[in-house]
């Protein structure tokens, strides 16, 4: 099933959640997960990834407003895509927003139709280490079926 | 004379014409407001599906809810997994007036069992995006999805869903107290073993406190006592 809003559109597979949403004064934010996402939340999902369950998965996609020094495609946000799939070996708990017992998470910064985005990724360990594979495959399919296009005026 | 029968004849029939056409036009507005309007004043809760809901396995997934929202966005929620949290789906419409009293008071008013809430109505083509927004307060989130009340085969707002990785209970409601033990009993419902034993214990209880025992005659207003055996 596809969601598409505020120029950015995600195909969510059977069993995943998300919600496109702006907060007053900011950019667009995705909130993709293997659970139920928090409908209240802060735009790196505080509230989601404290109810992630052992195996699971959530994507933060946030966009950046351009100004005061923040400039699309330049620096920090230089890259022009989502790196897929994901490098296994880039997730750490020492990048997580908020250190959680079990969890690990990557961010890249990116400009993609000129908007300046943060993806923001964590996963709870899996039971079992067979079960890592799938839950990356998993995440890999919906970030390559997120489409970014230019804000509409 | 004649004359005077026959004005007083074209006044009665002039009359009855606007009699009934009075009592049409009401009848269609109560049709309109839905089944859940006739019963506004009793604060009627209806536990189980009310007439017209569709039958559904117990223990069946929830269906996913999936839409737009007021200010834009959009949502999915996969509500039918182990991992999701309890959840109260209320199917509400921006123009019936018994949805009104739930929508000055979603935002105040807690819900039992840490329960989550998430208020869905029919699609942009039937609603104004406009209006939600003024309706819903701060907090609470509202997805715009008439597909939504096709896979839950609501029959009309306002109609609540408890969801707990499946459907747990479901039924019209008019007004909070209504509301509130609909949910308290269906929450209670779900943390027993399946047959209510339980409930039917609080019942008994209850009626024992007020001096009623098994068998009182007043248990059975259209018998003599008892059932016999």
């Amino acid at each position: 099933m596809t969601i598409e809003a505020h120029g950015i559109a995600a195909e969510l597979p059977h069993g995943w959640s998300g919600r496109i949403f702006r907060l007053t004064g900011g950019g667009a934010t995705l909130h993709a997960g293997t659970f139920a996402v928090a409908l209240d939340d802060s735009s790196f999902g505080d509230a989601s990834t404290g109810a992630i369950p052992a195996g699971g998965s959530f994507l933060a996609l946030t966009e950046y407003l351009p100004g005061a020094g923040l400039e699309p495609g330049v620096g920090l946000f230089a890259p022009r895509r989502i790196p897929r799939p994901l490098d296994p070996t880039s997730f750490s708990s020492r990048k997580l927003a908020h250190a959680r017992p079990g969890q690990s998470a990557t961010q890249h910064f990116f400009t993609a139709s000129r908007r300046p985005f943060c993806l923001y990724v964590v996963i709870a360990a899996a039971p079992s280490r067979a079960d890592r594979r799938p839950q990356l495959d998993s995440l890999n399919r919906v970030l390559t079926s997120i489409r970014i296009g230019p804000v509409r005026a | 004379m004649t004359a005077l029968i026959a004005c007083e004849t074209v006044l009665l029939v002039l009359l009855v014409v606007l009699v009934a056409g009075l009592l049409r036009s009401h009848a269609e507005i109560l049709r309109r407001l839905g089944p859940a309007a006739a019963g506004d004043d009793a604060g009627a809760a209806v536990a189980g599906p009310a007439p017209g809901a569709p039958r559904r396995d117990r223990g069946a997934p929830a269906p996913d809810i999936a839409g737009t929202t007021p200010d834009g966005g959009a949502i999915k929620l996969s509500l039918g997994g182990s991992t999701a949290a309890p959840m109260l789906v209320a199917f509400l419409s921006s123009g019936c007036t018994t949805c009104h009293r739930f929508w000055e008071r979603l935002g105040e008013r807690e819900l039992p069992g840490e329960l989550g809430l998430l208020v869905v109505t029919h699609d942009p083509t039937r609603e104004s995006p406009s209006r939600l927004r003024a309706l819903a307060p701060a907090g609470v989130t509202v997805v715009m999805s008439s597909h939504a009340y096709e896979e839950y085969g609501v029959p009309g707002a306002p109609y609540f869903v408890l969801v707990d990785g499946s459907v747990r209970g479901e039924g019209v409601a008019t007004t909070w107290a209504a509301l509130e033990s609909l949910l308290t009993d269906a929450i209670e419902d779900t943390s027993e073993p399946a047959g209510g034993g339980g409930r039917a214990e609080r019942i008994e209880a209850r009626l024992a406190a007020a001096g009623i025992a098994p068998g009182d005659p007043s248990l059975y207003p259209g018998g003599s006592g008892a059932r016999a055996e």
